[in-house]
């Protein structure tokens, strides 16, 4: 019993310290995680996973990092819009595109998972999931920075999504062998209930100031579902309760093939799935929120009148340009991010070791790993792991200790960033992904 | 032994590389906590308009009190004018005028004529009701006489006023009654009806009679008691030129009155009774009599003379003034204005030579006289007006008389009042109507006009304090503070500007800035204000802006368009630093 809880605590210890791919479980068959990615895979075991901690997953991409808004300078450090930080510096770090920041999280309240039949594999699972992503406007940013008077900036201001919602999942792995040797085909039907969700877009941001006039214009869109919105209190959940609906469906297939040689090879497997096919409705306490606001200053029009009354009213006026109009509005769809894998894997030396490359599209964004794993001994996993293309290029680990009964756990990260600050806030890159869970396994 | 000692050596190994790596991948440089909170925007620069000063014009030099005096002429320059109140000449002594009163004599004095009808017949037949038909002894158509009386009357105590009377308006209720009856008729049934004509003469004129011929055929019957009376509404009375007598005022009227006419009778009866007691001779009776002669206007001409006295004072003119104004600005007395506005109801033309005195302490020390004035002459019931514009060389505008006399003595200070006087007399020889009991009179509104020009020690100091909101203390603290635009001069001189920002006491938190504004020019200003060191920039209150000049042409006109115009910008060079 001593072994499993220090190999915990070393997994747990490897996820904080340096990545583990959480994708990297593609590339062993006795995976736990594996079957998430693709329903085709079947665990090698019956497990039911530990509520709360069963399969927790955060994925985030984003093309900047802490570095490219904060600079350190000697003892300290500054934002980038302060005079520390020259322009240059600040501009040429920048993206080419929008800066932008996606994630999805996952976690499991329940699931289970077990053998049907000579053939196939049964999986049910309840998780919440939230996703959201944030884009700023780059042209707004160089604006902040290195705007002057002399020039007139419109922008597109950027945009926010954030979706939650709950989903009962119920998936079946069937071997086809009878058809084609390693032949196997999965599918996963979800019932979505929705928790609350926000679109929010700034179609439009321009100010210029001038000697004659400082102007400004807003113009954005947004809606809301079980969130509530009061211009002096903002934004609650006050309103949130699983009351849309809405279904997806996810969808994999894997062959594999026995070899004895070349080399080492032992076997090779080629799989592939698109999940999260479907969309949610979200129809319950809706509202449309709508921001079309402009400010003109023109100055105060006599220096002998009442020049703070007309300051004043002026920091008023600028007050109620930013206040947002909320009224009840239509049902509203809320997309899911499809995610779809695609993998070769090939073992070596009687499926002890493996090189696998995987591309896989998540949070709106094409990735492609190579990867490499060890299984010393049947109940260890241990893989490393690079990322390329993508937002940015990362190193991943993947570990998983998986006995054939008792507690299983697995843990995968993969970071673009190495470095952080004590916040744990990616300096380089935000973009992540971490897995983590720990399941009862009720093999033989 | 051996066995037992691996595991824990491996596992101490693990989580002393543990804790290295993750103490390795943790850089404090970027730690929130070392992070500074001044930020700037935008990074080039911040401008924002202040907003717009002015014009700061020659009101603003003058002060309020004396503003109100300025008004702008139509040559572009500015002037003082003072409009005093109205003074008003009344013409009592034409308001008194009785003219009715001597022709009321007139009223109620009868006029008679009797006419010859018909006889009695001694012994007419009654029938058993006691009633005779007369148609037998009585003519159908009667032919009567011709009568005519001469009226005569004198009338004296007429008004003084009156030169020559050509005729006399009568009221309203003005009227002849002539009343046609059969005294003790014999009739007690039938109809005499009279076909009169009443020739009134060329004395009385009636609207309703052109020419004066009335014609009067009202039935006699039974019924009216055999008397009518017909009502004639008389206007006028036509007067030969040479009944009045002017030297005595008296009228001395001859009128001739003619009746004519026939009488027709128609089916006579009488009772025994009336026939017992009536005369012997039927006459008809005609009366003539004239009630409520009124005068409301005399035609004619007159002769009237008033001299009347007014004043109107110039103290809130005189109150105005302050020092600043004499050695700023001074009054061009060369070619001062005099407006009078004059209205009249008087219907008689009226001459009038008005004397204008200036006075200081009651005691007269100029004064011009004679300024030849007609009034004006509206029509009866109405006035009219007119402004005679006096000056040294008037231009008179639409509406205006010129009157050319230099009174410039009048104007050499501001007086505390002036004495008009005016010699009014009527026109002889003129002829206009006079209304009875109307209240003539004569309103003069006297306005002075001086322009006004640059005095030779002019010095203008214009200095406007203006309360700025708190925000602004902050921007100072932070920033260095631009004050940008465009201030447009246009006096004639060359003003100093200068900006300074202080607390609630008056105590300045910026240096003074200062740039020069060349005269009757746009220019450009550029003002870095500065916080003092031991300022506390949260202590701003206000920000003075001062506007100075010195030295001028002397005598130049003030003009419409001398005025300060400034157009200010604020411009923080690097951005709005703020500290969140």
């Amino acid at each position: 019993m001593k072994r499993p809880v220090w190999m915990i605590l070393l997994l747990m210890a490897m996820g904080m310290t340096a990545s583990a791919q959480s994708r990297g479980s593609w590339f062993f068959d006795n995976s736990l995680l594996r079957s998430k990615l693709n329903p085709a895979f079947a665990p090698k075991t019956d497990y039911a996973s530990v509520t709360g901690v069963g399969s927790l997953s955060v994925d985030m991409a984003g093309n900047v990092g802490l570095s490219n808004f904060i600079f350190p300078e000697g003892e300290a450090n500054y934002l980038f819009l302060s005079d520390a930080v020259p322009a240059d510096k600040f501009l040429s770090g920048l993206p080419e595109s929008d800066p932008y920041l996606q994630e999805r999280m996952e976690t499991d309240l329940f699931g289970f998972g077990m053998k049907m039949g000579k053939n196939g594999y049964a999986t049910l699972s309840l998780s919440l999931v939230e996703n959201g992503d944030v884009v700023l406007s780059n042209d707004l940013l160089r604006f902040a920075k290195s705007g002057s008077s002399a020039v007139q900036g419109v922008f597109n201001g950027g945009s926010a999504r954030a979706a939650g919602y709950a989903a009962l999942s119920a998936g079946y792995s069937h071997d086809f062998g009878s058809l084609a040797e390693g032949l196997r085909a999965g599918a996963r039907v979800k019932l979505l209930f929705g928790l609350a969700a926000g679109h929010f877009t700034l179609d439009r941001v321009g100010m210029q100031s001038s000697p004659e006039q400082i102007s400004a214009t807003i113009l954005g869109s947004g809606m809301l579902s079980g969130i509530g919105y009061q211009p002096d209190t903002g934004f609650s959940l006050s309103h949130a309760g699983f009351r849309s609906r809405g279904a997806a469906i996810d969808l994999g297939v894997s062959y594999r093939r026995s070899m004895d040689g070349p080399w080492a090879l032992s076997g090779i497997e080629l799989a592939a799935s698109a999940c999260d096919l479907g969309r949610l409705r979200y129809s319950h306490d809706v509202s449309t929120l709508s921001l079309d606001h402009e400010f003109t200053f023109s100055g105060v029009s006599d220096f002998s009148g009442d020049l703070k009354a007309g300051f004043e009213q002026a920091a008023s006026d600028l007050a109620a340009f930013t206040t947002i109009d909320s009224k009840n509005g239509e049902p509203f769809s809320h997309r899911l991010p499809v995610s779809i894998h695609a993998g070769a894997t090939a073992w070596l030396w009687r499926d002890k070791a493996n090189v696998g490359l995987l591309y896989y599209h998540a949070v709106g964004h094409d990735n492609m790993m190579v990867a490499a794993g060890l299984s010393p001994l049947t109940w260890l996993n241990l893989g490393v792991n690079w990322t390329f293309l993508g937002p940015a290029n990362r190193l991943g680990f993947y570990a998983e200790f998986i006995p054939k009964k008792y507690l299983g756990v697995f843990m995968g990260m993969e970071c673009a960033s190495l470095s952080h600050n004590s916040s744990h806030i990616p300096i380089r890159n935000f973009t992540e992904s971490f897995a983590f869970g720990v399941n009862v396994l009720f093999g033989e | 032994m051996k066995q037992n000692l691996f595991p824990a050596v491996v596992r101490m190994s693990l989580f002393m590389a543990v804790a290295g790596v993750t103490e390795a991948c943790t850089d404090h440089s970027y730690d929130f906590d070392r992070t500074g909170h001044d930020i700037t925007l935008p990074g080039e620069d911040i401008v924002f308009p202040l907003g717009q000063a002015g014009p700061l014009t020659i009101e603003s030099v003058l002060g309020d009190k004396m503003a109100e005096f300025l008004v702008p002429l139509e040559d572009g320059t500015y002037a003082i004018q003072y409009t005093g109140k109205a003074v008003n000449f009344a013409f009592d002594e034409l308001k008194n005028i009785d003219g009715a009163a001597p022709f009321k004599r007139f009223c109620d004095f009868p006029v008679n004529y009797d006419f010859s009808l018909f006889q009695k017949p001694a012994n007419p037949t009654f029938n058993a009701q006691g009633e005779a038909d007369l148609s037998g002894s009585i003519p159908a158509q009667i032919q009567l006489q011709n009568l005519s009386k001469s009226l005569d009357v004198s009338v004296s105590d007429l008004p003084k006023q009156l030169a020559s009377i050509q005729s006399i308006t009568l009221g309203q209720k003005s009227r002849i009654e002539i009343t046609v009856s059969i005294p003790d008729c014999l009739l007690t049934g039938g109809t005499v009806t009279p076909d009169l004509t009443f020739d009134m003469g060329s004395f009385f004129e009636s609207d309703d009679f052109p020419g004066g011929l009335i014609k009067i055929n009202t039935p006699l019957t039974g019924k009216n008691g055999y008397s009518a009376t017909t009502t004639i509404a008389l206007h006028k009375f036509a007067l030969d030129p040479d009944s009045f007598n002017p030297a005595d005022h008296t009228l001395n009227v001859s009128a001739s009155l003619k009746f004519s006419g026939t009488c027709a009778v128609k089916e006579p009866r009488t009772s025994r009774d009336h026939h017992a007691k009536a005369p012997k001779e039927n006459k008809l009776h005609v009366t003539v009599i004239m009630k409520d002669i009124t005068c409301k206007e005399i035609e004619g001409t007159f002769d009237y003379a008033r001299k009347s006295q007014v004043t109107f004072s110039l103290g809130d003119l005189a109150a105005g003034m302050t020092d600043q104004l004499n050695g700023d600005i001074h009054f061009d007395f060369t070619d001062p204005i005099i407006l009078l506005d004059i209205q009249s109801n008087i219907t008689i033309p009226i001459s009038a030579q008005l004397d204008l005195a200036a006075r200081k302490n009651k005691v007269k020390y100029a004064e011009i006289k004679n300024i030849p004035v007609d009034f004006p002459l509206p029509a009866p019931g109405t006035s009219a007006s007119k402004r005679l514009r006096i000056a040294k060389d008037p231009v008179a505008g639409p509406g205006e008389e010129p009157v050319a006399i230099d009174f410039t003595s009048l104007l050499e200070q501001i007086p505390d009042d002036m004495l008009i006087t005016a010699n009014a007399a009527t026109q002889s020889g003129k002829s206009a109507v006079l209304r009875i009991g109307e209240n003539y009179n004569v309103s003069v509104t006297p306005q002075i006009i001086i322009p006004l020009s640059f005095g030779p020690k002019t010095k203008v100091v214009v200095s406007s304090t203006v309360a700025l909101p708190e925000q602004l203390g902050k921007l100072i603290e932070k920033n260095t503070f631009q004050v940008k635009g465009v201030i447009e001069n246009g006096f004639p001189l060359q003003l100093s500007f200068s900006l300074i920002m202080v607390d609630e006491d008056g105590t300045a938190l910026t240096e003074t800035v200062h740039q020069t504004l060349p005269a009757d020019m746009a220019s450009e200003i550029e003002l870095t204000l500065t916080k003092l060191p031991d300022a506390d920039p949260a202590d701003l209150a206000s920000a003075i802006l001062t506007f100075e000049a010195d030295g001028l042409p002397e005598g130049r006109p003030v003009k419409t368009g001398d005025a300060i115009r400034a157009n200010l910008h604020a411009l923080i060079p690097g951005g709005y630093h703020l500290t969140f």
